[in-house]
């Protein structure tokens, strides 16, 4: 897996940087590097279709209906949306998952656990459903306030009432 | 020998031995592997897209990519051609496909490409499929144009993860999780890359050892700490901890090392270790890098393991990592590029951004050997009070081949790393002009037609001794300042050109007034290191002394002119062939 770009990252102005010395800095860049990125919280708030805050009721692999692949139902108990989304309880279908000894190792799946808390960016499937945005990108453990490990990727991040104001600031007011 | 190497493998503790391997839920986790010496067949779907640059030689890039992990796993690897229609689904055909299905959309998501690897019980992988994103990239040969998504790379990346590989956390590694176009560096196999595929398949080289420990803090085990080994600013393996805090990096050449851990706080992220273990991504959060034993050095003997535990503290290290600027140049527009590849004797900028980078002063940023940095040319604080700075770099003309990496440490002492942000190119991978195959690169290069890697310069007036009239003296108005250029042993006459072939044959004429020799040994030298993954070769094999040659002091010394992975019989030859057209 590797990752794609992505549009709508959160820019950030070079306050003392003279526009001149920019240029010429983006001159030099301009051969040697690329733009690549993986998601900051603006970006996964904007893509979304769903935001929510859940905890893992149940989860279960499954052989798709084609029989060809295995995947994974998590239904999600929801105690707060935060964009998109209705309702108590949302089913996030991932390919991947094992079933009767066989795995299907799919590393762009968000893997859950049942009882965990999570804050979860969600976008629709092809095949029908939802899925997490961004596989494991999209999903966040959280424990009462606190993200774990959601700090380290989107610092300044580290609670979920800031993720709160940054995710409402990203989507224009809402939730 | 397979069952008992099992049951070893079963009984033993869960432990990261060394770079980052797929992992299934076994409690401890296992690796899962493709049965030894397997002969693994892809076959390539005929559904294209049109997001394919024209003239990509698809099959040629793929089976390239693939194969590069041939000779460390043992594996024999193919591409054969198949039907359209190819399907992602365990049918025992491993599929690599371009098709746009609604099930190849749900199984990529957001990402360039992705390997589906479907292992039994016995984590013995059966199938890989691997497919490649439809919309949004081109790809192509990124070594031809850097707009291009490189296709080769991207399918070596695939391919690791098909052989059971996870992704590193060094930069300039093929399995570095993030990447985009032009990196086409990323097809050559990085030394942490090769020896985690022998590791994994069981083909470590003989005479190599281990380094070992724990990582701790305030006693207690650290989950997802990287673990580095590095000579002079040079990975050349990491580990990653799982959760009782151990690590082991194997198969690494006996010579002296200095061990650090850091934190996965970007740009390598724990969301990029998936299965097994890895699924906890709640990792260790932030530490301070930690150097083992004071940053003083390991130690590895061949066949022994160097245990030494390392005790992290609280708080956190400058936290650095490459900036993009915006395309208007006036801001910075994210995180990224993630590595830059750089030829010997190059200049460059760089921006830095992160919290802390504004307790590092200027002198205290540093980057691997070869690499100086020449100026902090613009610091301040970004609209979201993200220190940056921008530094401007140089790299030695004799700089040799592999990664570096960047450090900056503040005021306290506590230091930030991006662990193999910087790759030196050899020339050829670079597409420039190395006509001596001495690696030193095209106008870089003080003596461009003969094999001087040291860029031995007596005088510093910028011609290299072995093209220099006069090494000991800038040469003025066609006098030598007066001195005795006879003394210098390998000086060349001003009446004579020589030119050695590459059978040894020697050859002069007269009327010019530099020396050349072309030795096709050399260059075969090079071409071997690409073909086989050169990055290990020029991490590795350089063993404890292996260095830049730039750091040691090559002085004028003729016998420090000869290479001795290629043909020195040939420099030998032209030697005397100069002192006896002298006498």
């Amino acid at each position: 897996m590797l990752t794609a770009s992505v549009s709508g990252t959160q820019t950030c102005g070079m306050r003392q940087l003279p526009r001149a010395g920019a240029v010429l800095l983006l001159s030099l860049f301009c051969t040697a590097l690329t733009t690549e990125r993986i998601p900051d919280l603006a970006a996964l708030s904007h893509s979304a279709s769903a935001i929510c805050v859940a905890r893992v009721a149940s989860q279960q692999s499954r052989w798709d209906a084609h029989n060809k692949l295995i995947v994974t139902d998590t239904t999600l108990t929801v105690t707060r949306w935060l964009k998109g989304g209705t309702g108590t309880t949302t089913v996030v279908t991932e390919v991947g998952g094992s079933v009767d000894g066989t795995t299907l190792h799919n590393p762009a799946r968000a893997v859950f656990t049942v009882g965990g808390s999570y804050l979860v960016f969600l976008t629709s499937r092809a095949t029908g459903g939802q899925r997490t945005l961004w596989g494991p990108y999209g999903r966040v453990v959280t424990s009462d306030s606190a993200l774990q490990g959601w700090e380290v990727q989107h610092p300044g991040a580290a609670t979920l009432p800031v993720v709160l104001d940054h995710i409402r600031a990203a989507v224009g007011g809402q939730p | 020998m397979k069952r008992i190497l099992l049951a070893v493998a079963l009984a033993a503790p869960s432990v990261a031995m060394g770079y980052a391997f797929k992992l299934d839920s076994s409690v401890p986790a296992r690796k899962p592997v493709w049965p030894a010496a397997s002969n693994v067949v892809f076959t390539l779907g005929a559904d294209r897209s049109g997001n394919i640059a024209a003239g990509t030689d698809v099959m040629g890039s793929l089976t390239t990519g693939l194969q590069v992990w041939e000779e460390p796993s043992g594996l024999r690897i193919d591409v054969v051609s198949g039907p359209s229609g190819l399907q992602t689904a365990m049918d025992g055909q491993n599929a690599i496909t371009f098709a746009d299905t609604a099930a190849n959309r749900d199984a990529l998501g957001e990402f360039h490409a992705v390997t589906l690897i479907w292992w039994d019980g016995n984590a013995r992988i059966t199938e890989a499929d691997i497919i490649y994103r439809r919309d949004t990239v081109t790809f192509g040969d990124a070594a031809d144009n850097e707009a291009y998504l490189d296709l080769v790379g991207l399918t070596a990346h695939e391919a690791g993860h098909a052989l059971g590989m996870e992704h590193t956390a060094i930069q300039s590694a093929t399995m570095f999780p993030y990447g985009g176009e032009g990196q086409y560096w990323r097809r050559a196999l990085d030394a942490d890359d090769i020896l985690g595929a022998r590791h994994s398949y069981g083909r470590a080289l003989p005479g190599r050892g281990t380094l070992s420990g724990q990582v701790l803090r305030n006693g207690s085990p650290v989950f997802q700490a990287h673990v580095v080994a590095e000579q002079n600013g040079r990975p050349v393996a990491s580990a990653i901890t799982l959760h009782d805090g151990n690590y082991a990096i194997t198969s690494l050449p006996p010579g002296s090392y200095q061990l650090y851990a850091e934190p996965l706080d970007g740009p390598f992220y724990p969301a990029a270790l998936t299965g097994g273990e890895w699924d906890n991504t709640t990792g260790a959060g932030v530490f301070l890098t930690t150097y083992a034993i004071n940053g003083n050095t390991l130690t590895v003997t061949a066949g022994g393991n160097a245990e030494t535990n390392i005790s992290v503290g609280t708080g956190a290290s400058p936290n650095i990592m490459f900036a993009t600027p915006s395309t208007d140049g006036t801001s910075f527009a994210g995180r990224g590029p993630y590595a830059v590849s750089m030829a010997p004797g190059a200049t460059g900028s760089i921006a830095l951004i992160g919290n802390g980078l504004d307790a590092v002063t200027d002198g205290n940023f540093t980057m691997g050997s070869g690499f100086s940095v020449t100026a902090v040319t613009a610091r301040g604080m970004t609209t979201t009070n993200l220190p940056f700075a921008i530094l401007s770099y140089a790299v030695s003309g004799a700089a040799t081949p592999g990664a570096r990496t960047i450090f900056a440490e503040n005021g306290s002492g506590q230091q930030g790393t991006m662990t193999g942000a910087l790759i030196v190119r050899a020339c050829p991978e670079l597409g420039g002009s190395d006509p001596d195959a001495d690696d030193v690169c095209g106008s870089a290069d003080n003596c461009a037609s003969v094999n001087n890697p040291g860029q031995e310069d007596r005088d510093s007036d910028g011609t290299g001794d072995l093209c220099d009239e006069c090494p000991d003296h800038p040469f003025v108005t066609g006098v030598c300042g007066g001195a005795s250029s006879a003394s210098s042993v390998g000086n060349v006459s001003s009446s004579a050109a020589v030119q050695v072939s590459s059978t040894g044959a020697a050859s002069s004429s007269t009327g010019g007034a530099t020396s050349r020799a072309s030795s096709t040994g050399n260059s075969t030298a090079t071409s071997a290191r690409l073909a086989s993954g050169g990055r290990e070769s020029s991490s590795l094999e350089a063993g404890a002394g292996g260095d830049e040659p730039g750091d040691s002091n090559v002085g004028g010394c003729a016998s420090q002119r000869v290479r001795t992975d290629g043909a020195p019989g040939l420099f030998l030859a032209a030697l005397l062939l100069l002192l006896a057209r002298r006498r």
